[in-house]
């Protein structure tokens, strides 16, 4: 079979970066193939995709070395909507890719981009809200839709531009489970139609049976084959693992909840939480862990029930005041980082420079002290965050989805820093909708919305 | 008489009508209001806009419609009012309200009936250059986006103790640099979302819904320069008065 | 002169936006204070620091009016005079900018600034006041109230410039702006 797309010796090294975040890779891609991607966060295979999209380095910068050839002719000079006319692009940002404000309008504004004329535009509109099941939504507005329609929304969109080669960045991100099956049915029926797709996700167990060829990055590696991805490792040590006896709750309740629910989602359980107890609450997307976060930090009232924290009903309580003595790391480090150094955002008022220094050096963070919080990676935002929150000495700290967007070293040392701050008295209250998080922590876990 | 003219432009009628004809009508009458002199002339005008606004209720928007009205009626009584006090003139201080009646209500009226889409449209149709286009389309579908941003920042800071809205001083640091970090975070993925959806600036773009001039555009163009004469008309003979 | 590419026109929306949500937050402030000119004064800092981070960004001749040009059709929604004074407003600040060759340097986005928030706001006062009653339009040009006028915007344009630079600063200590690419 003729191979539609051939990367040969690819090495790609993000700017200020010493190590190539891949080493030289090849690749080949025939006509009408699934190839999967699959590693876990940071491992790279993001970074494979933006090579190959033109992403990297025109517009993030970098060094690449290596080719990446289009049925054998050099791709490397062509900018990102240059290659969009062989390849059908979907990243992980699902708003970044929606750009009017209506969804026939959406989908026609790529067919218009490629110039079509008017009638064609009309079917291939048509066809794509029927094959995604999008039929019903025709007319919304796209800030009606969710996160889950929006991706369905994303991949219609591409896939109606009918490119021959697909570049999927883990597009069942958001989609539920007839979501997830009506797109792997798609993709089995653009491959035999002779669409050759390259798919991003971690998900393998997921789409392993529609792809032809397997990979797996290791370290910038690429490797044949694929395995379900390595549990968390975080370091167990002998001594770690006699202190792993859960810390039974002091006696007093720090916080109660009674009969508490918001907006349209159900009742949320009754909570009964001790002083020094770590509590994992569990749950799919959307179930409404966050707002329950959000309900017990003050930042939303409850429309039913109440909340107790330190013996006092949070309803009439402002947020500034609850914030003294409770801490909420939030899911996206980019809304509280307000420094202008690394040091500066954990060195605030009533920290002492030691303590604060001491914090830095438990995330890792120290040799970026005088760095600007804005230029580190997601995964240091996250720990600088939690950082910040953990310097003022809260008695509780709320954290939110611990897990998305970190690379497994970034989540151990996070969790090591958390398991110091319980050890000293502190209560934890986080969610995830990874579980393995909860032994590693030793959390009580308390489920939200119903399973499944 | 304007009302029976007015009765067949129902709200679904001029939501129909060719929007770069209501854009157009809308410019003219704005302009027209200012040269208007004589005061029947200019309540004709008021008039004929307030029926059309009137027209544009609709159960959904009911609400907002009769409140803007209830507190547009209040301040232009009260507008009249301090203008006869500082005029000496009823006549001078009614003409005045009456005008900015007539050079505030076209805008609304347009907005009320044309939709972001078809706006585009129309400046497509104007042949404005796309790149402009573009940015009012991205400004249309960011502007909630970010203002989300501003407020989970807002959040933010009070989930560290700050409470910004009391505490100015707070405002560079704690509001703006973190939300221009996220504006040009946006920037930069959103182009980078438009390359790979294939836009291209320079390039030739085709018109999914093109405009296409109707019966009911001619009727509505009409109309309009109906209402235009007379109102000249009416000014023309009570010149001076 | 570089071409203007994709990302240009890009950055420029989101300055644009920027300036709406600086107005957002800027209006309701004054909302009780009757003074002509007083809205756009109040405005000033806030939408000085997207507008100067924009022609940093940009430097070309043309960045402002492409910033306030899509601000204008954007706020021709609200109404056709607030589209009039801000068109006139650039129209003016890009001409005198024209001799000046663009916003490369900090002198020259300073210069802007003033220019156009004191042109908008005189501008946007006098077009207001002659919407009103032209006799206001006249009570408003006697020299003791549009001199002060003018004074005071151009120096909040000038604040809002002022810091707009320290975003820039931070901006390019992140690595996230690429001044001189």
């Amino acid at each position: 079979m003729p191979s539609l797309l051939t990367i040969t010796d690819l090495s790609f090294t993000h700017i200020g970066r010493s190590q190539p975040t891949i080493n030289p890779i090849h690749l080949t891609l025939q006509v009408g193939e699934i190839v999967l991607i699959a590693g876990a966060t940071g491992s790279g295979k993001s970074t494979l995709l933006n090579c190959i999209a033109g992403i990297s380095p025109i517009h993030t910068g970098g060094t690449l070395t290596g080719n990446i050839q289009y049925n054998h002719e050099s791709i490397l000079e062509w900018s990102v909507q240059q290659r969009s006319r062989i390849l059908g692009i979907v990243l992980q940002n699902v708003e970044t890719q929606l750009f009017t404000d209506q969804v026939t309008e959406e989908l026609a504004f790529g067919l218009e981009n490629l110039n079509l004329p008017p009638a064609q535009i009309g079917l291939l509109t048509n066809a794509a809200l029927q094959e995604f099941g999008l039929e019903s939504q025709r007319n919304w507005a796209i800030t009606q839709l969710s996160a889950g329609q929006k991706q369905r929304l994303i991949l219609a969109c591409v896939l109606a531009m009918n490119q021959p080669l697909l570049l999927l960045d883990e597009p069942f991100a958001y989609l539920d489970r007839a979501g997830a099956e009506l797109l792997l049915r798609l993709l089995k029926h653009r491959a035999t139609q002779g669409q050759s797709i390259l798919l991003v996700e971690h998900r393998l167990d997921l789409v392993k049976d529609v792809c032809d060829r397997v990979f797996q990055f290791e370290a910038g590696h690429l490797v044949e084959g694929g395995r379900a991805l390595a549990s968390v490792s975080v370091n167990r040590t002998g001594v770690e693992s006699e202190e792993a006896i859960k810390h039974a709750p002091s006696g007093s309740h720090i916080l109660q909840t009674q009969n508490v629910s918001w907006g349209g989602y159900p009742a949320f359980p009754d909570l009964e939480i001790g002083q020094g107890e770590t509590v994992l609450l569990k749950g799919d997307n959307g179930c409404g862990k966050t707002t329950l976060l959000k309900l017990l930090c003050g930042l939303l009232k409850p429309s039913t029930g109440k909340i107790k924290l330190f013996g006092r009903n949070t309803r009439k309580q402002r947020v500034v005041h609850i914030a003294k003595t409770a801490g909420f790391v939030l899911q996206n480090p980019n809304h509280q980082l307000f420094g202008d150094s690394v040091r500066q955002e954990v060195l605030q008022p009533g920290v002492t420079t030691l303590a604060a220094e001491q914090m830095l050096e438990q995330l890792r963070l120290s040799d970026r002290a005088e760095q600007h919080p804005q230029s580190l990676s997601q995964g240091q935002k996250r720990r600088l965050a939690l950082g910040a929150v953990l310097v003022r000495q809260p008695q509780l700290c709320l954290l939110d989805e611990i897990t998305v967007g970190q690379d497994p070293q970034s989540l151990s040392l996070m969790l090591e820093v958390l398991r110091n701050f319980t050890q000293q008295g502190g209560t934890l209250i986080l969610t995830s909708h990874d579980p393995q998080v909860a032994d590693c922590l030793n959390a009580r876990v308390i489920q939200i919305g119903s399973r499944g | 008489m304007s009302i029976a003219r007015a009765s067949s432009k129902s709200p679904g009628f001029l939501t129909r009508v060719n929007p770069l004809a209501k854009i157009i009508v809308s410019l003219v009458i704005t302009g027209m209001a200012f040269s208007v002199k004589n005061v029947w002339a200019m309540g004709v005008l008021a008039a004929v806009l307030v029926v059309l606004l009137m027209l544009c209720i609709t159960r959904q928007n009911i609400r907002q419609i009769g409140q803007g009205m209830i507190a547009g009626t209040i301040a232009l009584l009260l507008f009249v009012a301090i203008g006869t006090l500082l005029l000496n003139n009823v006549q001078a201080a009614l003409l005045y309200g009456l005008r900015l009646v007539a050079i505030l209500l076209p805008t609304p009226l347009l907005a009320l009936t044309t939709p972001p889409a078809d706006l585009v449209r129309a400046l497509q149709a104007a042949k404005l250059p796309s790149f402009l286009i573009l940015s009012l389309m991205l400004t249309w579908r960011f502007l909630p986006i970010i203002q989300q941003e501003s407020q989970r920042i807002l959040e933010a800071n009070q989930l560290r103790g700050v409470d910004i809205s009391r505490q100015p001083q707070h405002w560079f640091a704690g509001l703006f640099v973190p939300l221009i970090f996220r504006i040009v975070s946006y920037a930069d993925d959103v182009t980078i979302g438009l390359e790979t959806r294939g836009y291209d600036p320079n390039a030739t773009r085709s018109m999914s819904q093109p405009l296409v001039w109707q019966l009911r555009d001619t009727l509505f163009v009409i109309g309009s320069v109906l209402v235009v004469v007379l109102v000249g008309y009416l000014d023309s003979v009570n010149a001076g008065g | 002169m570089k071409p203007w590419t994709l990302k240009d026109y890009v950055f420029a929306a989101f300055m644009t936006i920027g300036i709406a949500v600086a107005s957002a937050i800027a209006v309701p402030l004054t909302l009780g204070i009757p003074l002509p000119g007083v809205r756009t004064i109040v405005w000033a800092p806030f939408g000085g620091i997207f507008l100067t981070l924009g022609m940093a960004r940009l430097q070309r001749s043309g960045s402002v009016a492409l910033m306030i040009g899509t601000l204008a059709l954007l706020l021709s929604r609200l109404s056709w005079i607030i589209t009039a004074f801000l068109v006139i407003s650039l129209v003016i600040t890009e001409i005198m900018m024209l001799v000046r060759g663009g916003y490369r340097s900090k002198f020259n986005r300073l210069l802007g600034n003033v220019i156009f928030f004191a042109s908008t706001t005189v501008t946007g006062a006098l077009i207001g006041a002659y919407t009103a009653s032209p006799g206001l339009t006249q009570w408003l040009s006697q020299p003791w109230i549009l001199l002060p006028m003018t004074l005071l915007s151009g120096l909040a344009g000038a604040i809002g410039w002022w810091l707009g630079e320290l975003v820039i600063k931070q901006l390019q200590r992140a690595g996230k702006l690429d001044v001189d690419r």
